[in-house]
C-alpha cells in the first residue's frame, strides 16, 4: 500500500511556520481533503502550547478535511489517525511487535514515544461542516533528549535510533496517507467499533494499573477498555470511571 | 403533571443504589435532575438543558465539582433577568483562552456575536473551538479553565443587545 489514496490532496512545502497553522490559512478554500508536509517548521507546536521539537528529517504534517459531523463523532478522528500511523510505521518497519498505542492517540516505538497527533477544529462548525485538521509529527530521525520532555513523559524515541532504519518524511507520507484513507472509509463505513477493536488489539497496558490525569485530577485504576464514545474506561477502587480527556501516565 | 413525594423518594433510591453519577428524567412538564455530587433540582421544563450523553461515571477536570453558585444559575433566574444561556455543545474540558498565559477569548463586559469564540473543548486530544451561536453582552462566565462541561451545560449568561 504505497499508492497516493485517491480524493486527497498534497501539497509539499519547505519552510512553514507550522503545518497547524497553515491547514488554518487554506480552510476557507478546501475542496477536499488535503495532507500538507512540510520539511521544516519555524514554530511547530503540540498540545496547549506546548513546543514540539522538529529537527530536519522528522516527519511534521497535518491533514486538513471538512466534517458534517457532531463534535463528539469528530473527536474519535483521534483513534483513526493513531491507528492510520500505527498501520503506517507497521508497514515500511515490516514489523508491528514493537509498536503499541496509549490512549487515545500515541504510537509508541519499543514502550518509547515517537509521534505525537494534536486535532483541532477551526473556527467552529460553519457552512459546509467544521474543518478538522490532524497533525502528526514523528521522529523520524532524531528524538529530543529526555531532558527536554515532562518528567513523567515516556522515553523519547526515534524509528532510526531504535531501528537503525532511515525513512524519508515525503515517502513516509505516502504510506501514512494510503492508510489513513483506508481508515477513514473504514470508520465512515462501518462505525467506530471497528476502529476501537483495532485500537485495543494494539493497546499498551490494557489490563494493567495505569494513572490519568486530567487538569490537577489524578485518576489510577486497571485500564479495562476504551468505551464506544472513546472513553477511556478505568477500574478504581470505587468502580469503573469513563474518562473523555486527560493525559495518561504509565 | 405532579411527581408525590413517594415517587420522588424512589426516583432517589434508584439512582442512589445504581453506579451511576448523575441522571436527568423528563416526563411531560416535569424534570428531575439528580447527583450524587450535586443538589437535586426538580423544575417545570421550559427549555431544559439535553441529557448528557455520557451515561455512567464520568470523571471530572477539577477535583470533585460541586456546581459553584456562579455555575448552577437557576433556569427561573435567568428568565427572569432576560438573559440567555451559551451552552456547551458537547463533554470535555473547557480552556476560557487558547493556550495557557493568552488572554481569555471573551470576558464580562464583551459584546460577541454568534461566530465568536468563547473557548476550547478538550475530548481525546481533540481541541474544538466553540462558538457562541448567540450575541449579546457577556454578564457572567460560568465555568472556569479546565473545568469539565457537560453537553448543554450553561457556559455564558449574555444580556441580550436591543
Amino acid at each position: 500500500m504505497s499508492d497516493w489514496p485517491d480524493g486527497y490532496g498534497r501539497r509539499i512545502l519547505d519552510t512553514v511556520d507550522s503545518t497547524l497553522n497553515e491547514a488554518g490559512r487554506i480552510a476557507p478554500g478546501l475542496s477536499a481533503p488535503e495532507w500538507i508536509l512540510a520539511r521544516q517548521q519555524t514554530a511547530a507546536r503540540g498540545r496547549r502550547g506546548r513546543a514540539w521539537h522538529m529537527p530536519p528529517g522528522n516527519l511534521a504534517c497535518t491533514l486538513v478535511l471538512r466534517l458534517d459531523e457532531p463534535p463528539q463523532r469528530i473527536a474519535l478522528r483521534s483513534f483513526v489517525s493513531a491507528l492510520a500511523l500505527f498501520d503506517a510505521c507497521a508497514e515500511v518497519l515490516g514489523d508491528s511487535a514493537k509498536l503499541s498505542l496509549k490512549w487515545p492517540n500515541d504510537v509508541l516505538l519499543n514502550g518509547g514515544k515517537f509521534a505525537g497527533i494534536l486535532l483541532e477544529t477551526l473556527g467552529g462548525a460553519g457552512q459546509g461542516g467544521t474543518v478538522l485538521a490532524i497533525g502528526i509529527g514523528a521522529n523520524l530521525a532524531t528524538a529530543p533528549e529526555p531532558t527536554e520532555v515532562e518528567s513523567r513523559a515516556l522515553r523519547p524515541v526515534s524509528v532510526l535510533g531504535e531501528t537503525g532504519v532511515s525513512l524519508d518524511p515525503e515517502m513516509f507520507l505516502t504510506h501514512l496517507a494510503a492508510h489513513y484513507a483506508k481508515r477513514e472509509t473504514q470508520f465512515t463505513t462501518y462505525g467506530f467499533d471497528t476502529i476501537r477493536q483495532a485500537w485495543l488489539a494494539h493497546a499498551a497496558r490494557l489490563g494493567e494499573t495505569i494513572v490519568a490525569r486530567t487538569g490537577t485530577t489524578e485518576t489510577e485504576g486497571r485500564f479495562d477498555t476504551v468505551d464506544s464514545d472513546g472513553n477511556l474506561v478505568l477500574v478504581t477502587s470505587s468502580g469503573p470511571v469513563r474518562i473523555p480527556a486527560a493525559d495518561v501516565y504509565f | 403533571m405532579k411527581l408525590t413525594h413517594e415517587e420522588v423518594r424512589q426516583v432517589l433510591s434508584i439512582i442512589s443504589e445504581s453506579s451511576f453519577d448523575s441522571i436527568e428524567i423528563k416526563m411531560g412538564e416535569i424534570a428531575i435532575s439528580a447527583s450524587k455530587s450535586g443538589p437535586l433540582r426538580a423544575e417545570s421544563v421550559a427549555p431544559a438543558p439535553p441529557t448528557p450523553q455520557a451515561p455512567a461515571q464520568t470523571q471530572q477536570a477539577e477535583p470533585p465539582t460541586p456546581p459553584r453558585a456562579a455555575a448552577a444559575p437557576k433556569a427561573s433566574d435567568v428568565a427572569d433577568e432576560g438573559l440567555i444561556e451559551v451552552t456547551s455543545p458537547m463533554v470535555g474540558v473547557f480552556y476560557i483562552a487558547p493556550e495557557p498565559g493568552a488572554d481569555p477569548f471573551v470576558a464580562k463586559g464583551d459584546l460577541i456575536e454568534p461566530d465568536t469564540t468563547v473557548g476550547i473543548i478538550e475530548v481525546m486530544k481533540v481541541f474544538t473551538s466553540i462558538r457562541a451561536e448567540k450575541s449579546g453582552r457577556v454578564v457572567r462566565c460560568l465555568v472556569e479553565n479546565g473545568d469539565f462541561v457537560e453537553f448543554g451545560q450553561p457556559l455564558l449568561l449574555l444580556q441580550p443587545e436591543s
